[in-house]
C-alpha cells in the first residue's frame, strides 16, 4: 500500500473515528440492562486511546518527514444550506498533534489509575462513559480544522464536566455545584456560539490556517472589521469561562467535588487548559487587536495574582493544587497575549502533565506523608512551616480574606448573574400559579400522587 | 385516480380504539398493541411501496425522491407519527403501577394516532382545521373531563370553517386559525388549557395530543406570508418570543417534573413558531427540521417520565429523589433525551438549531440573542432536572420496578431516531427548495 495514503488519508481517518467509536460502544454498554465486566470496559477505552495515541504519532512523523505544515481532513464533506455552511473538519498541525499525544497520554494513564481507583463502585461504568465523551471531545477541540467541529467539542467536554462533578449521586452538594459549572459553561457556549456567526458573517467559513491568512491579508470593511473585533470578544470571554479565569474563577473550588481522576484530566490537565488552547488557535486574530492582547495579558496577571493568594488559604489539597493549576493558566494567558506561542504551548503541556501527577497522588498524600515520617523521623518532616502561618499576620488579613472568600468571585457570579435569574424565574412561578389558579382552580406546587 | 391508501392505518387505529374501550387491563394492553403496531406497520408497508416505486422508476439513488424533500412525503412522517403513538402503547406501565392508563385513555390514544396520520395527509387548512375540531373532542370521550373553557376550541375552529366555507377571506382564515393553534401549541398566554390537560389526564394522552402534529401542519401549511400582513408577523415573532422567553424562566423554578415536561414542550414549540414567523427561508428550514428532531426527543423524555412516574407517583422537584440507583437505565435515557431536547452535538437537533439560530440572527441580533439565552436557560433546567430526580440518597426500590423489555425496546429505537434520525435530516436539508414560502402558496391542494 502505498504509504501516503496510509499516512495521510486513512490514519486521519481512523483518528477521528476511532474516539467516535469508542463512545458509541460505552453508550451502548450504559444502555444494555447487562453490563460487561469491569476490565473489558478499560480495556475498550484503553485501546481506543492507544490506537488514536499511535495513529496520531504516525501523521505526526509522515508530517515531519515531508514538507508539510499541516494536513486537513474532512470526514463528512461539507453541509450546505443557502448560505449556512456546516462543516466538521480536522486539521493536524505540529502543535496541535504534539498537544492531542500529550492528552492521550495523560488519559490512558488516568484510565489505567481509575481502573484501580473506582473498581467495585456503582459509578464505575458512568465513569468510563463520560470519559470516552470527554475524550472525544478533546481531540475534536484540539484537532479541529474549523469553528464548528471545535464547539461540537467544546460542548461535549463540558457536559462530561459537569456530570463527572456530579458523580456521586448520592449527595447532593456535587450536584448543585455541577449546575453551577454548567451554568458557566453555558455562558462559555453561548460566547462561543455568536463568534462562529460573527466569523462566519467576516470570513464565510472560519478553516483555521485560512482563518490565519485571511486576517493577516487585513480586513478593509469597517463593519467587517467590528464585528471581527466583537467575535475576538467573544471567544476571549469563552475562554475565560472555560478556563477559570477572572471574573469566573469561583466555579473552580466547587468543582472538586467530582473523584480525584477526573479532578486531575479536567481541572489539572486538559479541560481547563482548553481556554488557552482556544485563545492559541485564535491568537493571529487576537493580535491584530492590541488593546485586546494587552487586556487579554491583563486578565492573566489578575487570574495569577488572585488564586495564588487563594491557593495559600485552600485548606484541602485539591482546591490548593486547582488554584496553583490556575496560577499557571494565568501565565499562559499572558503569554499568548504578549504573543509567545511556543512558549505558551510548551508551558500548558508541562503544566498538564505535573498536575495530572500531583493530583493522581492526592489519594495517597497521606500514606506519603506518613512513610517519609516513619522513615525520616516523626519531627524531620514540617508540619506547618511559621513562615506560612506567619504568610497571613495581621496586615495583611485583607489578603487572606481576599484568598479565603476566593477573590468573592463566586459571589459575584451567584449575586448578579444566577440570583437575578432564579428570582426573575420565581416570580413568574408565582404569576403563572395565580394565572393558573384562576383559570384552571389548580396549585401546580399540589404534587399528591394520583392513585 | 385519488389515493385512499392512508385511511387504511387511520381506520384501523380508529376501529382499535373502539375495540379497546370497556376491555379489561391486559387484554385491553393487548388489543390496543396489536392495532397500534398494525397501523404503524401499514404506514411502514405503504411508504416502502412507495419509495421502490419511486425507485424502480428513477433508479435505486433516488435524487428525485430526495430533491422533494424527504419530510414533503406524508407517508413517512405518518409513519414516524404512528410509530411514536405505537411506542406510548407498547411502553405502557404495568398495570398495578401507579399511574398506568386505564383502557378509556389507551382508546384515546389510538384515537389520537388515527388522527395524527389522517393529518400527515393532508395540507388543506380546512380539512386541517377539522381534524383539529376532532382532535379537541376526543377529550370528551375520555373520563378524565378537559377543562371548562376547552370547548372553546372546538366551537371557534368551527365558526372559522363555517365562515370559511361562507366566503371568508382567505388571508382572514389563516389568521384566525392561528388563534385555536396557538392554544393548542401552548403559545403564551393561550397555553392554560393545554397545561391543564397535561396536567390532569395521564401522559399517556397528553403526549400525543401536546406533540400532535395536526397544530404544526396548519401552522406549515398557513406559510406566515408577509402579504397577509406585515405588522401581523412582526406580531407573532413578538408573541413567540415572550412565550419562548416566559417558558424557558419559568421551567427554572417549577415544582413538578410533569408541568416540567409540558412547559418544556411549550418552549419549545415558541422557538419552532418564532422560526416559522420569520421572513427569511434558512430560519423556515430551521425550524421545520428542528420540530422532527425533536418530536422524537421529547416523545422519548415524556414516555421515560411517564416510566418514572408509574414507578414512584408523581416527582416533586424542591427535593432529590435518587431514581439513578434503582432505574439507571431510565436516567441514562432521560439525560440523553434532555440534551437532545437542548441540540446537543451528535442528536438530530443539533444542525437544525443552528440553522434556525443563524437565521434569526440574520434577521435580528435582540432576537437571536433572545433565542440563545432561552435556550441556554433551557439547557441548565435539563440537567438541573436531571439531578433533582436522579441524584440524592434513596433506598433501593423493589424488583417489580426494574426496568421491562418492551420500554428498553422503545428507549432503543427512539434514542436511534434521535441521533441516526440526523441523516435523514441532513438529506432532507440538502434539497431545501420545497420550503419555500411562494411555493407553499401556490401548490396545488392534494386530492385527498
Amino acid at each position: 500500500m502505498n504509504s501516503e495514503i496510509l499516512f495521510l488519508e486513512i490514519a486521519p481517518r481512523l483518528a477521528s473515528l476511532i474516539p467516535l467509536i469508542m463512545l458509541i460502544s460505552m453508550v451502548f454498554f450504559m444502555a444494555s440492562p447487562k453490563r460487561p465486566p469491569e476490565h473489558l470496559i478499560a480495556l475498550v477505552i484503553k485501546i481506543g486511546v492507544t490506537i488514536t495515541f499511535i495513529l496520531l504519532l504516525l501523521i505526526q512523523f509522515n508530517l515531519l518527514a515531508s514538507s508539510k505544515i499541516y494536513l486537513d481532513y474532512k470526514p463528512y464533506g461539507e453541509f450546505k444550506v443557502i448560505h449556512f455552511t456546516f462543516v466538521i473538519s480536522y486539521f493536524f498541525d505540529n502543535k496541535g498533534l504534539f498537544f492531542c499525544e500529550v492528552a492521550l497520554g495523560l488519559a490512558f494513564i488516568i484510565a489505567s489509575f481509575v481502573q484501580k481507583y473506582l473498581h467495585n463502585e456503582s459509578g464505575y461504568y458512568r465513569f468510563f462513559s463520560l470519559f470516552a465523551l470527554f475524550v472525544n471531545g478533546m481531540v475534536m477541540v484540539i484537532l479541529a480544522g474549523t469553528i464548528e467541529t471545535l464547539f461540537i467539542g467544546w460542548e461535549m467536554v463540558g457536559l462530561s464536566s459537569a456530570l463527572l462533578v456530579a458523580f456521586f449521586q448520592e449527595r447532593t452538594v456535587p450536584a448543585k455545584n455541577a449546575l453551577h459549572l454548567w451554568v458557566v459553561y453555558k455562558i462559555s457556549d453561548a460566547c462561543l456560539f455568536t463568534a462562529i456567526f460573527l466569523l462566519h458573517q467576516t470570513f464565510g467559513e472560519v478553516f483555521f490556517p485560512t482563518l490565519l491568512n485571511q486576517s493577516l491579508e487585513g480586513i478593509d470593511n469597517y463593519e467587517k472589521n467590528f464585528s471581527m473585533y466583537l467575535a475576538v470578544c467573544m471567544v476571549i470571554i469563552s475562554a475565560m469561562a472555560k478556563s477559570a479565569l477572572v471574573p469566573f474563577s469561583g466555579w473552580l473550588a466547587r468543582a472538586m467535588d467530582g473523584p480525584t481522576p477526573s479532578s486531575a484530566i479536567f481541572y489539572g490537565a486538559i479541560s481547563i487548559h482548553m481556554g488557552a488552547f482556544l485563545l492559541l488557535r485564535f491568537n493571529p486574530l487576537i493580535q491584530l487587536f492590541p488593546g485586546i492582547a494587552w487586556t487579554l495579558v491583563g486578565i492573566g496577571v489578575v487570574t495569577s495574582i488572585l488564586s495564588t493568594v487563594i491557593e495559600k488559604t485552600q485548606c484541602d489539597m485539591k482546591s490548593i493544587l486547582a488554584f496553583s493549576t490556575l496560577t499557571q493558566v494565568g501565565i499562559i494567558v499572558s503569554e499568548i497575549g504578549l504573543g509567545f506561542e511556543t512558549l505558551a504551548m510548551v508551558h500548558i503541556i508541562g503544566n498538564a502533565s505535573l498536575k495530572t501527577y500531583q493530583f493522581l497522588l492526592v489519594p495517597s498524600s497521606f500514606a506519603h506523608y506518613q512513610s517519609t515520617q516513619e522513615s525520616l523521623g516523626s519531627h524531620s518532616v514540617n508540619k506547618v512551616s511559621i513562615q506560612e502561618l506567619s504568610y497571613f499576620s495581621s496586615p495583611s488579613l485583607k489578603t487572606f480574606r481576599l484568598g479565603f472568600l476566593r477573590g468573592g468571585l463566586d459571589a459575584f457570579l451567584i449575586d448578579w448573574f444566577i440570583q437575578p435569574i432564579v428570582s426573575f424565574s420565581n416570580l413568574l412561578s408565582r404569576f403563572e400559579n395565580r394565572f393558573f389558579c384562576l383559570k384552571n382552580n389548580i396549585d401546580l406546587t399540589d404534587n399528591t400522587p394520583k392513585n | 385516480m385519488t389515493n385512499y391508501t392512508y385511511l387504511i392505518p387511520v381506520i384501523i387505529s380508529a376501529i382499535g380504539s373502539i375495540a379497546v374501550r370497556g376491555k379489561k387491563p391486559p387484554e385491553g394492553r393487548y388489543f390496543s398493541i396489536i392495532f397500534s403496531l398494525t397501523a404503524t406497520l401499514s404506514c411502514l408497508l405503504f411508504f416502502l411501496i412507495k419509495l421502490s416505486i419511486s425507485s424502480f422508476a428513477n433508479g435505486i439513488y433516488n435524487d428525485e425522491y430526495f430533491a422533494n424533500g424527504i419530510f414533503n412525503d406524508e407517508y413517512l412522517v405518518a409513519l414516524l407519527a404512528s410509530l411514536l403513538c405505537t411506542l406510548n402503547v407498547i411502553s405502557t406501565p404495568r398495570t398495578n403501577f401507579l399511574s398506568s392508563p386505564n383502557s378509556t385513555n389507551i382508546s384515546l390514544v389510538l384515537l389520537l394516532q388515527a388522527l395524527g396520520i389522517a393529518s400527515c395527509f393532508s395540507n388543506d387548512l380546512k380539512t386541517l382545521s377539522f381534524l383539529l375540531i376532532l382532535e379537541s373532542i376526543v377529550f370528551y370521550l375520555g373520563n378524565i373531563p378537559p377543562p371548562k373553557a376547552f370547548w372553546l376550541i372546538p366551537a371557534f375552529t368551527f365558526l372559522i370553517i363555517l365562515f370559511g366555507f361562507l366566503g371568508l377571506d382567505d388571508r382572514a382564515f389563516r389568521l384566525l386559525i392561528l388563534i385555536p393553534t396557538f392554544c393548542r401549541l401552548g403559545i403564551f398566554p393561550f397555553h392554560s388549557m393545554a397545561a391543564k390537560i397535561a396536567h390532569n389526564s395521564g401522559l399517556s394522552v397528553s403526549i400525543p395530543f401536546l406533540l400532535s402534529p395536526i397544530p404544526f401542519k396548519l401552522l406549515i401549511n398557513n406559510g406566515f406570508q408577509p402579504d397577509i400582513s406585515p405588522f401581523f408577523s412582526e406580531a407573532v415573532v413578538l408573541l413567540s418570543l415572550t412565550s419562548l422567553l416566559y417558558f424557558a424562566f419559568l421551567n427554572l423554578a417549577l415544582s413538578d417534573a410533569r408541568s416540567y415536561w409540558c412547559y418544556l414542550v411549550f418552549a419549545i414549540n415558541s422557538t419552532i413558531l418564532l422560526g416559522f414567523s420569520q421572513n427569511d427561508d434558512l430560519s423556515k428550514i430551521g425550524a421545520l427540521n428542528f420540530y422532527f428532531g425533536v418530536w422524537v426527543s421529547l416523545t422519548g423524555s415524556g414516555l421515560v417520565l411517564r416510566g418514572l412516574e408509574s414507578r414512584y407517583g408523581r416527582l416533586d422537584l424542591r427535593q432529590y429523589h435518587g431514581l439513578y440507583r434503582s432505574s439507571p437505565v431510565l436516567g441514562f435515557s432521560f439525560l440523553m433525551f434532555g440534551i437532545s431536547n437542548t441540540a446537543f452535538p451528535g442528536f438530530a437537533t443539533f444542525i437544525p438549531l443552528e440553522i434556525l439560530i443563524d437565521g434569526i440572527l440574520e434577521t435580528s441580533w435582540l432576537q437571536g440573542g433572545l433565542l440563545m439565552l432561552s435556550l441556554a436557560i433551557i439547557s441548565v433546567t435539563s440537567l438541573q432536572i436531571y439531578f433533582k430526580l436522579f441524584i440524592g440518597n434513596r433506598e433501593s426500590s423493589p424488583k417489580i420496578f426494574k426496568i421491562k423489555k418492551r420500554e428498553i425496546i422503545m428507549i432503543c429505537i427512539l434514542l436511534f431516531l434521535s441521533t441516526f434520525g440526523s441523516l435523514l435530516i441532513l438529506a432532507d436539508l440538502t434539497n431545501f427548495d420545497h420550503y419555500h414560502p411562494a411555493q407553499e402558496v401556490k401548490k396545488p391542494l392534494p386530492e385527498h
